[in-house]
């Protein structure tokens, strides 16, 4: 299942490129990220772990991203959400003629199934959940970035 | 230490197999035991296709060395990776294998192996002495490469290899 939102920032596209790709400015920038550690960087690519607050207690996503700056960061996660068996994504940024940076969020993702300790509802259904989230998220950068 | 610290090394190979065949036993990690003998044992942490982690002990110089890497399945074949856990004697690894045919030679396949990296200097080694045994770990090193790639050649010509002992 893949879903993506969409928004658009005020501010020039390495800037908007800058907040998503520095782990480090996300607890600040997303009030259910509680800890991010990045054990590997080279420039181009990173291995991180996160945790995040859910209804259900902490959750810790391990996984890796490739930065490109400024146009994408691309992300996989090698342990997702322990209701996921799968879980990958992309950033991409696009600077818009009339200034600002277009901000592209996709998220590819698998379920496990209510017997393996999955939700109790359709990938379709999780698909309108995540969406929410992830438009939420993409509305505090953006918020974070243009307060800059 | 900085980037120019960094060091470059390569090799190249003609495969007579075609290139998805090629690409698809390079992805393969679990499979390399048997085709390159100075492997001691692979764990596949995670591989969804496209992006691979996985864990390997490998003999180099009479030693083991435990490494980790994360490798990236381009839409082409081609792969990229690079080790969070490098070889106890760098600070940071990573590279490429790709894959190339050639419509003069249907069938084969050339495979390019590149590796960047970075050795640790010793406490007590001079800038001089660092230059010179980096300068050989990369004569040593692409040696090493080489011969990976020929025991890939031989594995597809023959089905099995020949690899010399080399000491990296």
């Amino acid at each position: 299942m893949q879903i993506t939102e969409t928004i658009t920032i005020d501010a020039p596209i390495e800037r908007a490129y800058a907040a998503f790709a520095d782990l480090d400015r996300w607890p600040a920038i997303l009030p259910d990220t509680v800890a991010v550690d990045v054990s590997y960087f080279d420039g181009y690519n990173q291995e991180f772990s996160m945790t995040v607050e859910r209804p259900g207690g902490e959750e810790t996503v391990r996984g890796f991203r490739y930065c490109r700056p400024p146009l994408e960061l691309e992300l996989v996660q090698t342990t997702p959400p322990p209701i996921m068996t799968r879980m990958s994504g992309l950033w991409s940024f696009a600077e818009l003629p009339e200034g600002g940076t277009e901000v592209n969020a996709t998220r590819r993702f698998s379920l496990k199934t209510p017997d393996q300790g999955g939700p109790a509802v359709t990938e379709e259904q999780f698909a309108t959940t995540l969406k929410t989230i992830l438009r939420t998220n993409l509305e505090l950068f953006k918020e974070a970035v243009e307060r800059e | 230490m900085s980037d120019v610290d960094r060091d470059h090394a390569g090799a190249q190979a003609w495969v007579r197999a075609p290139r998805s065949a090629v690409a698809a036993v390079f992805w393969d990690i679990s499979a390399w035991h048997a085709i390159w003998r100075k492997i001691d044992d692979v764990e596949v942490l995670y591989d969804d296709g496209v992006h691979q982690e996985f864990a390997m002990g490998v003999q180099r110089d009479g030693r083991r060395e435990d490494v980790r890497t994360i490798r990236y399945r381009r839409s082409d074949g081609d792969i990229d990776f690079f080790s969070p856990q490098p070889p106890p004697t760098m600070t940071m690894h990573n590279g490429a294998w790709l894959f190339e045919s050639d419509p003069a030679l249907p069938g084969s396949c050339r495979v390019t192996a590149h590796r960047h990296y970075q050795l640790i200097a010793a406490a007590d080694e001079s800038r001089a002495e660092f230059l010179r045994r980096r300068r050989n770990y990369r004569q040593q090193f692409e040696e090493r490469l080489q011969a990976i790639l020929d025991c890939f050649v031989d594995h597809f010509a023959t089905g099995r290899c020949s690899s010399s002992e080399l000491t990296v």
